[in-house]
């Protein structure tokens, strides 16, 4: 059988993607698929997208990938992808991929905010940045400039930005996309166990006996955990049972056993009533062993506003005012009377937002106090607030709350709750993150087998990346804080820089970058691998501030997405399998992969980017005494301690942080990358023309394996160990801590986690070390008068009441709108809506509506309406029928789609804890375009 | 049989005073002093008029004619003339009561006009009276509040922002309504109450063309009672629309002037191509006549 | 030679006629250019000869000089009129399901113009489809077409189309050849074949073409959008006349129309949008700024 050339390269590529999950076929076929790859070349890697971190296996031929299918091989997904997965090759060659910086210049060439994009050398383009970065410190010292940075960085590229930054330029304005994303359950977990990332692994997914979905769309947003998921389901169908809490029906529930439609917010409302049903209707229940040895009793400050800006800030509109006044006072609703009655309020009290600024402290606090905080939420009462379905009966909906708290309570039954970002992006988010550790905790069923409270990451790296390697405003690499001073001292040893360089005031998260520039008080911004004009609620303001007043922005992308076009400098960056990289899964697990083909275009990769702009700037330029507003002394001049240590003030920050003695020893090239590409180290054959105007030939060293040894230094010791570079390209990826070559499958269980051994005082030990020394204190405040108490290998079960959102439907705006996104389309579709595939699969952004609420206006299916919030409106096209169903009085849109813009009417209320913004609540109405 | 010629007589003398009184009941208006003292809760202005004429036109013309013009159907009553003196002597309260409850071969106004529609007319009778001062109630001391109209546009939203003051203190529950100035007439954007900031929104289409810089007209008026604010300004709040002349360009339908140029010039050719063909041809046929000629004299 | 004699003292002779005449036709101008007052209260001192009635050569002050009322206005008026109101361009909207053969319209027009009762500017038709045996009304003003087969037809230029998309006739140049009103194919254009109505009343009237008085015997006549009460920013005739609500009319720059009755302004786009709007006869090409709304009996 002829098959033409592009058919054998298809079918070819499908056969072994065929194989790979054990599909049968024909030998005919199977002998043209192997004539067909003949020179191709088959190497191991990693998905592109979410947290899930499926290997996968990419073939190239002629230095262009050809094919790609699951491995086979991978723990994780055992051969298997999603639909993104397969296209990991495609989302690289879309048309409007860029190619050459880019530089808006007006008719004489010179830069120039109104000017039109225009082709530059990268030369020109590093000599703007320069110019504009200097000026910009010059006027406003480091917390002038800031990067937005990415959970989607390779490891190396984070570390790289985040040294550049903290080190080099002393500024702590670096924070993540990941700060939109896992921002609370960060909180959730260092506030509970003092260190961060999830106890268990995948493997919980075949072992436990119930899986609950709170908030979390996994059978579109991890698709291949659901189907391992699904698998253990169909094995024991009586057995194991599936709840999913969602605030609309989605995919996921075509699975579930129970779905529970609950209304915005009143997932704090379930939790307590689970928690409410095992203290006081089962207290047996209660692991009192575990409880007494291994956890205390906590609780915080209520009134802590909502993360937005006062009412009195001159660039709020009226409309918005109606809202933002919440942040400083909100009068209490009936639910919340009864709620917050044990603080004493009552229905119609104002609350007055007085601890805003402390909404992380917590103290220590009584059983008995703890118990009579949950009074209130008897199943009446959790019942009526939370019911989301208005169709639903109410006696329904007590049965399916009571049947899970049964599947909670049920002794020897194994239990794992899974989130995303229902209860990340949430104004309680990190409330939401710690009651979840509360049942578990109580229960006696965390960091078992197939027991856990498991926060699912959404992004390929933000745990590997962001929240490991510390791109935040207030950390630094392995869980490190700005804020402490030995932390500083360990990390200023490791990267050799004097003492007192690292700024230790906490910088700008992303929300206050974008308010920041809004202010006047940044003026320069680098984006990397985010698009944080698409992601940012509230968008109207931000696009205004970027596009009206007097900064620089620069946008490191592949492709031209709205932080592109709203930039004034593009700078085109090579995607993931154009360079050396290395991902952090949610399982903890650090995926290696090598660089297997060369960069399209004039496209360089962030590394390269971030040593070039390092030649810029020179020690004297950038170590000298500088001013930090809210810093008395500001930072002090360390060129002395420089020289001291043998650097000399004309050294650029490349010679000192990036090409320094210690980077040089690791050669190039270095046996593990024998024969392949590495752009950094060696150049490519495009010799691109360099910062300095010259072919670019590499730096001659193995830029990427320093970097990763040097972080390496961080966490050994420390409860985050990794394993030596050449490790990972030998095996699909290790879960940390990696102590003597062994991973650690479930944390601060003594079985399989040495730290837990070792600090040998059971068989669990909760030994993170932040946040372990707190005072005591009522239910309403800590009472400082007695002394704090050492919580050494314990954990915290935190009592958390219910609020509500800041902005609930009123008759104006009478409906919820709750953003989300689509299995077909990652994050802002500036990769797969280049692929045709997938574009045809889903072209546009819908707004999935109840067909009750459209006929109630005179709406049909497909017809086009403005959807319209107190901050920006949107057209889009309505779907009643669709992937999901909601409930009345609930719209749902996805914000893939740069022609539905929806973050224009999000509002940019956060939690204030965690400052990551809740996406998943604000008021509109419907009107018909 | 006597008494039945007396009966009947009695009979009809009954009858005739009973229609006696009906027609002494007929021209008698029942008006309370209560309702006579009745007065309009809006001042009466260029809006109302025009509503009223509007009304009037629909409803009252066809018995009472056109106001001034003495031109009313002659009936029994006869209708008279809103215009007249007779009219015009009436207090508001009088009218208001007599159109809506009509009498006789008048037809009751309760139920076709709303209490403002009905006021509406009383304005634009009074607009005939130039001697007309409207009477304004005695408020018990409580003065008319004097409201200062604020106008923003709220471009995330495309709203129109409304604030309304007085003395410095929003009020609120006050009736706004803005319109967009056009040739003609004005074109009604909205009407809503103040909330309880003293804020109104009104929503503004952004695709309305506006002048070469993009503004709009714009016609605000805020009423509660008988307190009364207008403003007007012109707002940048659309893209500006270049206005292009009907007749720009050229064009073939037009005067020699605008034709285009491509048509003149080849006419031209072509006209005068024919005429030069037509001069080649007679001097032609001359040269030979003359030739002829030439040859004769030669041969002689 | 003599012959050449006689050339040059006729040449001469003829040259002086024509100074002569040309003198003259200076100083008939001139004349008609002054209402002859020696005024003592001039003061220029400066002094020019001009030309009497009688051949009499006279001395007058350059300030006495006063251009006539009578002539200024026409050539006043004929500017203005060529000229139209920048920056706007008139549609009609003409709604079939309200009218209901009143015929106010044609009437206000007829009393406007000066028109005979068979002469119309504007004519409502009655539309019969026989089959069904239902009808309609149909008024039928100038279309006003933005490539008028009117305007490219007329020798002299007397038809124009100016920068507000108004067709004009212009009665001073109009030589009666009624090319244009076979031209039209809507059969909007009539003419003057006898003397039109009320001649001798309005002789002294000077002429002005956006109104289209004094009509004159042999010339055109048609529909002009009431040219004259749009410059002072009223709607026309036929629109202010209708009873029943049956005519929109605006300016398409603006996108906002009023209808005549209600005196309530919508946008335009949305109108016709909304109604399913269409012009006559498109298939033409002639591009028609008169849009009809078609006629439903039910109000949907």
């Amino acid at each position: 059988m002829k098959l033409a050339r592009r058919d054998f390269l298809k079918s070819s590529a499908a056969i072994a993607a065929a194989t790979a999950v054990g599909v049968a076929i024909p030998e005919t076929l199977k002998a043209e698929a192997r004539e067909a790859e003949k020179g191709w070349k088959w190497d191991k890697a990693v998905c592109r997208f979410c947290g899930t971190g499926c290997g996968i296996m990419i073939a190239t031929k002629d230095d262009k990938i050809l094919a790609v299918k699951g491995d086979p091989l991978a723990p994780v997904n055992r051969g298997l992808n999603c639909i993104k997965g397969y296209f990991n090759a495609k989302i690289m060659y879309g048309a409007d991929r860029l190619k050459k910086p880019l530089l808006r210049v007006d008719e004489n060439g010179n830069f120039s905010k109104q000017g039109k994009f225009k082709t530059v050398s990268w030369k020109r383009a590093f000599d703007e940045m320069e110019t504009r970065m200097k000026a910009t410190m010059k006027e406003l010292g480091p917390t002038g400039i800031g990067i937005f940075s990415s959970g989607q960085y390779t490891i190396m590229e984070g570390y790289a930005a985040a040294k550049l930054m903290k080190a080099g330029f002393r500024s702590n304005n670096i924070d993540p996309n990941a700060r939109h994303c896992m921002a609370s359950a960060v909180a959730g977990f260092i506030q509970t166990f003092g260190i961060d990332e999830p106890a268990g692994n995948y493997d919980d997914m075949e072992i436990t006996d119930t899986v609950v979905t709170w908030g979390a769309n996994m059978a579109e947003m991890h698709p291949i955990l659901w189907s391992r998921i699904t698998a253990n389901k169909l094995s024991h169908p009586k057995r194991t049972q599936i709840v999913n809490l969602t605030t609309y029906t989605n995919r996921t529930s075509d699975l579930a056993d129970i779905e529970i439609v609950f209304k915005p917010n009143t997932d704090l409302a379930i939790w307590n009533y689970i928690a409410h049903e095992i203290v006081y209707n089962q207290p047996q229940s209660i692991d009192w062993e575990f409880v007494k040895k291994y956890t205390v009793f906590a609780t915080g400050f209520v009134d802590i506003g909502y993360g937005m800006r006062k009412p009195d800030h001159p660039k709020f509109t009226d409309k918005e005012k109606e809202i933002v006044r919440n942040e400083v006072a909100k009068k209490l609703s009936g639910d919340e009377g009864e709620s917050l009655a044990y603080l004493g309020y009552k229905e119609g009290d104002t609350l007055e937002m007085t601890h805003r600024d402390k909404a992380a402290n917590h103290w220590i606090i009584g059983y008995e106090d703890f118990k009579k905080a949950l009074k209130p939420y008897n199943l009446d009462f959790v019942a009526n607030i939370a019911k989301g379905d208005s169709d639903e009966s109410i006696e329904d909906f007590k049965k399916k709350l009571k049947s899970l708290a049964d599947l909670y309570i049920e002794k020897g039954r194994k239990i794992c709750s899974y989130w995303t970002m229902g209860f990340n992006q949430h104004t309680r988010g990190t409330w939401v993150n710690e009651q979840a550790y509360m049942v578990h905790l109580l229960l006696g069923k965390q960091s078992k087998p197939g027991d856990g409270a498991f926060s699912l990451t959404g992004q390929p790296s933000a745990c590997g990346t962001a929240r490991e390697v510390g791109t935040f405003a207030h950390r630094l690499p392995a869980d490190l804080l700005v804020a402490n001073p030995k932390h500083r001292d360990f990390s200023e040893k490791i990267w050799k820089i004097p003492p007192g360089t690292l700024n230790p005031k906490v910088g700008s998260h992303v929300m206050k970058i974008h308010r920041d520039l809004e202010d006047g008080k940044i003026k320069f911004a680098w984006i990397n691998v985010c698009n944080p004009y698409q992601n940012s609620a509230n968008a109207n303001h931000w696009i205004k501030a970027a596009r009206t007043m007097d900064n620089f922005i620069v946008c490191s992308d592949a492709y031209p997405g709205i932080s592109a076009k709203v930039s004034d400098l593009i700078l085109p960056s090579s995607m993931i399998y154009e360079k050396w990289g290395a991902y952090g899964n949610a399982e903890r697990r650090t995926q290696h992969w090598i660089q297997q083909v060369t960069p399209v275009g004039d496209s360089m990769p962030d590394i390269w980017q971030f040593t070039e702009l390092a030649k810029r700037f020179k020690l004297s330029e950038v170590w000298g005494a500088q001013k930090i507003p809210g810093l008395e002394g500001g930072l002090p001049d360390v060129l002395e301690g420089a020289k001291a240590m043998g650097y000399s003030p004309d050294d650029t920050l490349f010679d000192v942080l990036f090409a320094n003695e210690h980077a040089k020893k690791f050669a190039w090239p270095d046996p593990i990358g024998e024969g392949r590409l590495n752009t950094e180290a060696a150049g490519d054959k495009r010799k691109v023309i360099d910062g300095q105007g010259k072919p670019f030939k590499g730096y001659g060293f193995f830029l990427q394996k320093y970097f990763w040894e040097e972080y390496r230094e961080f966490g050994l010791g420390h409860a985050h160990d990794l394993a030596p570079f050449d490790v990972y390209h030998k095996c699909r990826g290790l879960k940390w801590p990696v102590v003597d070559g062994k991973e650690t499958l479930w944390r601060f269980n003594s079985e399989y986690d040495i730290y837990a051994k070792k600090a040998n005082i059971g068989p669990f030990a909760f030994y993170g070390k932040a946040l372990k020394n707190m005072p005591q204190g009522s239910l309403s405040k800590p009472d400082m008068s007695k002394p704090k108490i050492d919580l050494k290998n314990k954990a915290k079960i935190f009592f958390r009441p219910y609020m509500e959102a800041p902005e609930i439907p009123n008759k104006e705006y009478p409906f919820w709108l709750c953003t989300g996104r689509v299995l077909e389309h990652w994050h802002s579709g500036t990769m797969t809506m280049r692929v045709p595939e997938l574009y045809r699969a889903v072209p546009e952004a819908l707004c999935y509506m109840h067909p009750k609420d459209a006929s109630k206006q005179g709406l049909v299916e497909g017809d086009l309406v403005w959807i319209e919030s107190r901050r920006g409106k949107v057209k889009a096209h309505i779907e009643t029928r669709g992937r999901n169903r909601v409930p009345q009085g609930l719209v749902y849109v996805p914000w893939f789609d740069e022609k539905v813009f929806i973050n224009k009417l999000c509002l940019d209320a956060t939690c204030p804890i965690s400052k990551e913004t809740d996406f998943k609540k604000c008021a509109i109405k419907i009107t018909k375009a | 049989m006597n008494y039945f010629k007396y009966y009947k007589s009695i009979i009809l003398i009954c009858l005739c005073s009973l229609v006696m009184a009906n027609v002494q009941a007929q021209n008698e208006w029942e008006v309370t002093t209560e309702q006579d003292k009745n007065l309009s809760p809006f001042m009466f202005d260029d809006e109302m008029v025009l509503e009223g004429k509007i009304s009037y036109e629909n409803s009252c013309t066809s018995c009472h004619g056109m106001p001034g013009q003495a031109d009313y159907t002659p009936m029994a009553p006869p209708p008279g003339d809103p215009g007249s003196n007779q009219f015009q002597l009436q207090n508001d309260g009088a009218l208001f009561h007599k159109i809506k409850l009509g009498r006789g071969a008048m037809p009751k106004f309760e139920d076709v006009f709303a209490d403002d529609e009905t006021w509406n007319i009383i304005a634009y009778i009074r607009s005939f009276n130039e001697n007309y001062k409207q009477p304004i109630p005695d408020l018990g001391g409580v003065e008319i509040p004097k409201y200062d109209l604020k106008l923003a546009f709220d471009e995330n939203v495309d709203k129109l922002v409304v604030k309304v003051f007085s003395k410095e203190i929003p009020q609120p529950e006050v009736e706004v309504s803005a319109f967009v100035k056009g040739t003609f007439g004005k074109l009604l954007l909205g009407k809503i109450q103040t909330n309880e900031l003293g804020i109104a929104y009104l929503d503004v289409d952004p695709k309305l063309p506006g002048d070469a810089e993009g503004k709009l007209h714009i016609m605000v008026k805020a009423t509660k009672g008988y307190a009364l604010a207008k403003l007007n300004q012109k707002m940048k709040i659309v893209q500006p629309t270049i206005r292009k002349s009907a007749i720009e360009g050229r064009h073939i339908w037009s005067t020699d002037k605008m034709a285009p140029i491509w048509l003149k010039v080849s006419f031209f050719i072509t006209i005068f191509g024919v005429w030069a063909v037509l001069f080649f041809i007679v001097f032609g046929f001359r040269n030979i006549k003359k030739a002829g000629r030439e040859d004769d004299v030669m041969i002689e | 030679m003599s012959k050449a004699n006689k050339n040059d003292k006729s040449r001469r002779k003829f040259l002086q006629n024509l100074g002569l005449a040309g003198v003259s036709a200076v100083g008939g101008t001139a004349l008609l250019l002054q209402s002859c007052s020696d005024s003592k209260d001039s003061a220029s001192g400066k002094k020019v000869k001009v030309l009497t009635q009688d051949n009499q050569l006279v001395e007058v002050d350059v300030a006495n000089l006063k251009p006539s009322d009578k002539i200024k206005d026409l050539d006043y008026l004929q500017d203005r009129g060529r000229e139209g109101i920048p920056g706007k361009k008139f549609v009609m909207v003409v709604d079939l399901a309200k009218c209901k053969n009143a015929r106010k319209c044609m009437s206000a027009c007829q009393n406007a113009h000066q028109l005979k009762p068979e002469m119309h500017h504007i004519n409502v038709l009655e539309m019969n489809d026989p089959v069904r045996k239902t009808s309609y009304y149909m008024p039928k003003t100038c279309q006003h077409c933005d490539n008028p087969p009117c305007v490219s037809v007329c020798p002299v230029d007397a038809t124009f189309k100016r920068q507000d998309g108004i067709v004009l006739i212009d009665n001073e140049r109009c030589i009666g050849c009624r090319f244009c009103v076979a031209a039209c194919p809507y059969s909007a254009r009539t003419f003057n074949w006898t003397e039109p109505k009320d001649a001798k009343e309005f002789a002294e009237v000077t002429y002005d073409m956006e109104l289209n008085v004094p009509q004159k015997k042999g010339t055109v006549t048609k529909c002009a959008f009431s040219a004259d009460r749009l410059r002072e920013g009223k709607l026309p005739y036929c629109v202010s006349a209708c009873p029943n609500g049956v005519y929109y009319f605006g300016d398409s720059n603006e996108d906002l129309v009023t209808n005549g009755t209600t005196k309530k302004t919508v946008r335009l786009s949305e109108l016709l949008e909304e109604n399913a709007a269409y012009t006559l006869m498109p298939e033409l090409g002639t591009k028609p700024s008169v849009y009809y709304l078609p006629p439903r009996q039910n109000k949907g």
